[in-house]
């Protein structure tokens, strides 16, 4: 018990603020994870999330580059990795819609290629840059700035997700029909993308490159087993990340872990658990 | 409306990737007419329909909807696919399927995707219409293949479409199922022109006034003419029929 009151005390600390903002900013940041994470599982495209994902190292150590070589000082790594995730959602998405053969072949390599190239500009920085933080997270870098964009995430994302929930819903379910009824498909396949796009780099503060797809989707996953409606499911989605992430920075802080790995391990943990539950129910 | 066909295409002909799928196809239906496209795996009936829709574009000729390009008119088409690509378990209910039939109406409601106590009532209607107005709040995922094809189908039926285009709607169903799907095909053509696609002759050839033999080339027959000779020369070969009815003939000679 000494612990959680630790805990809470931690969180209340004015001098102690980053795990304060990693609540706030997981704890928000669930609602887009939710939502464009249930249309992710849904839509099967968890492959292509995660290649969003791995092409923002790109951009974030080009960004760097930019910052350190060119002393180009407004080139936040922020900025880099938006264009660089809307770039890879655009190119990634028209990939998948037009060259019908091979099209795991062709994001895998985009996947990797995005990669490498962040690697690359991070070797040639001047100044040595660990990028473990910018693949699996450092909460220790997240600022009352980065909160008010994830809240603007937020609301833009629910907003976008309600108004469209129906066209959206008709193109994850049955594509081809949802253009006969004039519904242009296309656009709101890289919308979606675009959105994905967004909660991932938002989000890679807390969680990073590597593990910010696996709060994209098990969360959305676990809701699955439950809901019968998809606006069900992204409710219990948000629920059941908001609860992750909570959860897994309290044990983080009280075990002195890495706060990301602990979250993403609860996170599959739970997934697994439900995932044999719902077996095991069918079965019996 | 009335004096121009619903559909009309005229020497049409479409190839994939060089290899000829259909060639100098000519057909005209008319409104409230039925008909019935039959024809080997690979003799190209998904692709006309296809074309019908302006899904894909044919090489050469031209195909007219309703008097107009496929694209513009295809909203006035009900149309069940062959196969939903679906994921089996999508969180949907029945009625969240058949509600999305109602998609594609102008204004701002229409704009959003936003539905109203009209599309509401349509889509209890339609489901009413097949018979499956208990099921209305139960998962898709949970229903057999039959009632899911007649779920289908009331999507198809509730876009207030003019002509209903049924791609293989016998597949994946028993016979109880299919005589039920026979009876509703009959009364909904008495309010809306009728195409079915399938490969089962046994099935269309009460229903229907025209059959349409789709082998790469294409052969419209009235169904009186429809025998063993032609089912022969459709499919190239002898066809054992297992039928439940007594109009056709098995085929001896060929």
């Amino acid at each position: 018990m000494a612990e959680i009151t630790e805990l809470f005390e931690a969180l209340t600390d004015p001098d102690f603020p980053f795990l304060r903002y990693a609540l706030i900013a997981g704890v928000v940041g669930s609602i887009p994870l939710g939502v464009v994470g249930s249309y992710v599982v849904v839509r099967r495209i968890s492959y292509i999330a995660g290649a969003i994902a791995h092409c923002v190292l790109g951009g974030i150590g080009a960004a760097l580059y930019m910052q350190e070589v060119f002393d180009a000082q407004w080139c936040l790594p922020i900025y880099g990795a938006v264009l660089s995730a809307l770039a890879a959602a655009v190119v990634i998405g028209l990939v998948s819609l037009y060259a019908h053969q091979r099209e795991d072949t062709v994001i895998g390599a985009l996947w990797v290629i995005g990669m490498a190239v962040g690697l690359m500009f991070f070797a040639g920085l001047p100044v040595y840059v660990d990028p473990m933080s910018y693949l699996f997270g450092n909460i220790l870098l997240i600022s009352p700035h980065d909160l008010w964009m994830v809240a603007g995430l937020a609301v833009l994302v629910a907003v976008v997700g309600a108004l469209f929930y129906n066209k959206l819903l008709a193109v994850c379910f049955d594509e081809e029909f949802a253009e006969l009824r004039g519904v242009r498909v296309k656009f709101y396949y890289l919308m979606l993308l675009c959105m994905t796009a967004m909660t991932v780099v938002l989000m890679i503060r807390l969680l990073g490159v590597v593990l910010v797809i696996a709060l994209l989707t098990l969360p959305a996953a676990v809701a699955g087993n439950f809901s019968r409606r998809l606006w069900q499911m992204m409710l219990l989605a948000v629920l059941f990340s908001m609860t992750f992430i909570a959860a897994g920075l309290g044990i983080s802080y009280i075990h002195d872990l890495p706060s990301g790995p602990v979250i993403v391990i609860l996170a599959g943990g739970v997934y697994l658990a439900t995932a044999v539950g719902s077996r095991l129910r069918l079965r019996g | 409306m009335s004096n121009q066909p619903d559909i009309q295409i005229r020497n049409v002909s479409f190839a994939y990737q060089g290899t000829p799928v259909l060639e100098d196809v000519n057909i005209s239906v008319g409104a409230g007419e039925s008909i019935c496209m039959v024809g080997p795996n690979g003799g190209g009936k998904t692709t006309l329909v296809k074309l019908i829709l302006g899904l894909l574009s044919p090489d050469r000729g031209e195909i007219r909807l309703f008097g107009q390009a496929p694209r513009l008119a295809r909203l006035h088409v009900g149309y069940m696919p062959q196969h939903v690509r679906y994921d089996p378990l999508f969180p949907v209910t029945v009625t969240d399927v058949v509600l999305s039939g109602r998609l594609g109406q102008g204004g701002l409601g229409g704009f959003f995707g936003f539905y109203g106590k009209a599309d509401r009532r349509a889509a209890r209607d339609a489901l009413c219409r097949l018979g499956m107005e208990q099921f209305a709040r139960r998962p898709f995922a949970a229903l057999s293949g039959g009632q899911r094809q007649r779920v289908l189908i009331a999507r198809a039926i509730c876009s207030q479409a003019e002509l209903l285009l049924l791609d293989e709607p016998t597949a994946n169903v028993d016979m109880v199922a299919e005589t039920q799907l026979f009876k509703i095909l009959r009364e909904l053509n008495r309010r809306m022109t009728v195409i079915v696609v399938t490969h089962d002759l046994g099935f269309v050839s009460n229903l229907v006034d025209r059959v349409v033999c789709v082998n790469r080339k294409v052969v419209t027959h009235p169904t009186s003419e429809l025998s063993g000779r032609v089912i022969c020369d459709l499919y190239g070969s002898d066809v054992s029929m297992v039928r439940h009815d007594n109009i056709l003939q098995e085929p001896t000679d060929g």
